[in-house]
């Protein structure tokens, strides 16, 4: 039932959700760049029919509109971003690195798949769902050893941003559904990863807290999505 | 150089060259096309080691975990992903570069790539399930080509690349050739006719050089289908005396 919000000529703005790790994706790059934007943060069970005409017909964000251009879709936003604004490069100038990167983003998204089959799934299947997603962390715990501090090597990289959004949110997941897969000291290099993760500037800038992501999990399960925790 | 038979479980892996940039494929896997096209275009010297994907050989599940065609592999390298292959091949044989070099016109084209995958999805669900429940999926597919017409229409040329075949076009014809030959044998559900600029592009690809020699054979490939249907997919369909 909203109004578009105007859009200053020149002006980048990036339709986003406070809880949505997609979204933080493209949050994080944009602060790790410095790049300048404005947020309007969509409700994502209320979506405004402007968001749908206007923006993006799949309803989903993060999407990023300068002037007449728009982009949509998490992965695209960041590389778009990377590409357009070329201050603090993320993405690997070599192709083979690059392939791999993204190679290792889609692994990932297998992992998130458990995840989301823990965290909203029939809970008979939750225990079976996080014993997946432990084993496919496992992977990533021997990878990041082969990579150094970060995915991205000794720094931060747009691999780390595409990836963390998540690792964000396993401790209140675990609390929530009462399963631990990362807690138990069984992957102590990823364990130190994310204290590492948890000290780079845009991570401090885009993250909530677990208690933050406990509460909005808690709001979903009980029917009333908060998305306007911690405010 | 290994012949077109798919290797299964407990063979051996064929040996590689050093140097020799090798793809495993599946001779009717449209993802696997996709690389082909990339390939076949860009004159990329490469072999074909053609994978059976329902008994993969332990070799290749070493080389991709994920067990998916198509996987590039050039001396201690390996790729996978088609998306991936593709723009991979593209930054590293640069010429006949199919990459727009406007970030604007990437994004936009990597979200149509987005948006087409769910109509892959649509289209099959709409190819497996009973007549009764096609309505759903066909106004997706519907809402979805009309889309495609329209990014089609806005390129102001005969191919989403414009005036010349590019990435876009590769990624998207595997699955509009087997429509193609579907619609000549069974009465599809939407006609692409209503879609004029997508028509005259299906007309237009084959045109292209590497679209004519990655091409399917009809036959062989109706045959396949077929064999997956039945639950024991022929990846070596043998070729027709008119192949």
């Amino acid at each position: 039932g909203s109004t578009f919000p105007p859009l200053k000529a020149g002006t980048l703005r990036i339709y986003s959700n406070r809880i949505c790790p997609y979204a933080e994706r493209a949050r994080l790059v944009l602060a790790h760049k410095d790049i300048p934007n404005e947020v309007v943060n969509i409700h994502l069970s209320k979506k405004p029919e402007w968001f749908l005409e206007k923006i993006n017909p799949l309803g989903k964000v993060p999407a990023i509109q300068k002037d007449d251009k728009i982009v949509y879709e998490s992965a695209v936003c960041c590389d778009y971003l990377d590409q357009v604004y070329p201050g603090n490069k993320l993405i690997p100038d070599d192709p083979y690195q690059q392939a791999r990167d993204r190679i290792l983003v889609e692994h990932f998204g297998q992992v998130t798949t458990q995840y989301y089959k823990m965290l909203f799934g029939p809970s008979e299947n939750c225990a079976a769902a996080a014993e997946t997603l432990k084993k496919g962390l496992m992977e990533f715990d021997k990878e990041i050893q082969k990579r150094g501090d970060f995915f991205g090597g000794s720094e931060p990289r747009m691999i780390d941003f595409m990836v963390w959004p998540w690792f964000e949110r396993f401790h209140a997941t675990e609390k929530l559904v009462n399963q631990i897969f990362i807690s138990d000291g069984s992957m102590p290099n990823l364990t130190a990863y994310m204290d590492r993760m948890l000290s780079v500037p845009a991570v401090q800038k885009c993250r909530l807290s677990t208690e933050n992501h406990l509460e909005f999990y808690q709001s979903v399960k009980n029917g009333a999505p908060n998305y306007n925790v911690g405010l | 150089m290994p012949t077109q038979q798919s290797f299964a479980t407990g063979s051996a892996c064929p040996e590689l060259e050093a140097g020799t940039l090798r793809v495993y494929s599946m001779r009717f896997c449209p993802y696997a096309q996709r690389a082909l096209l990339v390939l076949t275009y860009k004159n990329i010297p490469h072999e074909v080691v053609n994978i059976n994907l329902k008994n993969k050989p332990e070799w290749f599940l070493q080389k991709n975990p994920l067990g998916r065609v198509p996987t590039l592999e050039k001396d201690d390298r390996i790729v996978y992903e088609s998306a991936i292959c593709c723009d991979y091949l593209d930054q590293v044989y640069p010429d006949n570069k199919l990459t727009p070099d406007d970030p604007y016109r990437q994004a936009r084209d990597k979200m149509t790539v987005e948006v087409f995958s769910q109509f892959v999805s649509d289209f099959q669900k709409m190819m497996s399930s009973p007549p009764q429940e096609k309505p759903e999926s066909l106004q997706k597919i519907k809402n979805n080509l009309c889309e495609f017409e329209s990014s089609l229409t806005a390129r102001q040329g005969a191919y989403f690349g414009g005036n010349a075949v590019q990435m876009l076009d590769f990624l998207l014809w595997p699955w509009f050739e087997r429509i193609l030959i579907f619609a000549k044998v069974v009465p599809l559900t939407f006609s692409l006719e209503d879609y004029p600029a997508l028509c005259e592009w299906t007309k237009k690809m084959p045109e292209c050089p590497a679209v004519q020699k990655c091409r399917l054979d009809p036959q062989q490939f109706l045959e396949f289908y077929k064999s997956t249907k039945a639950g024991a997919p022929d990846y070596d369909v043998p070729k027709t005396s008119q192949s």
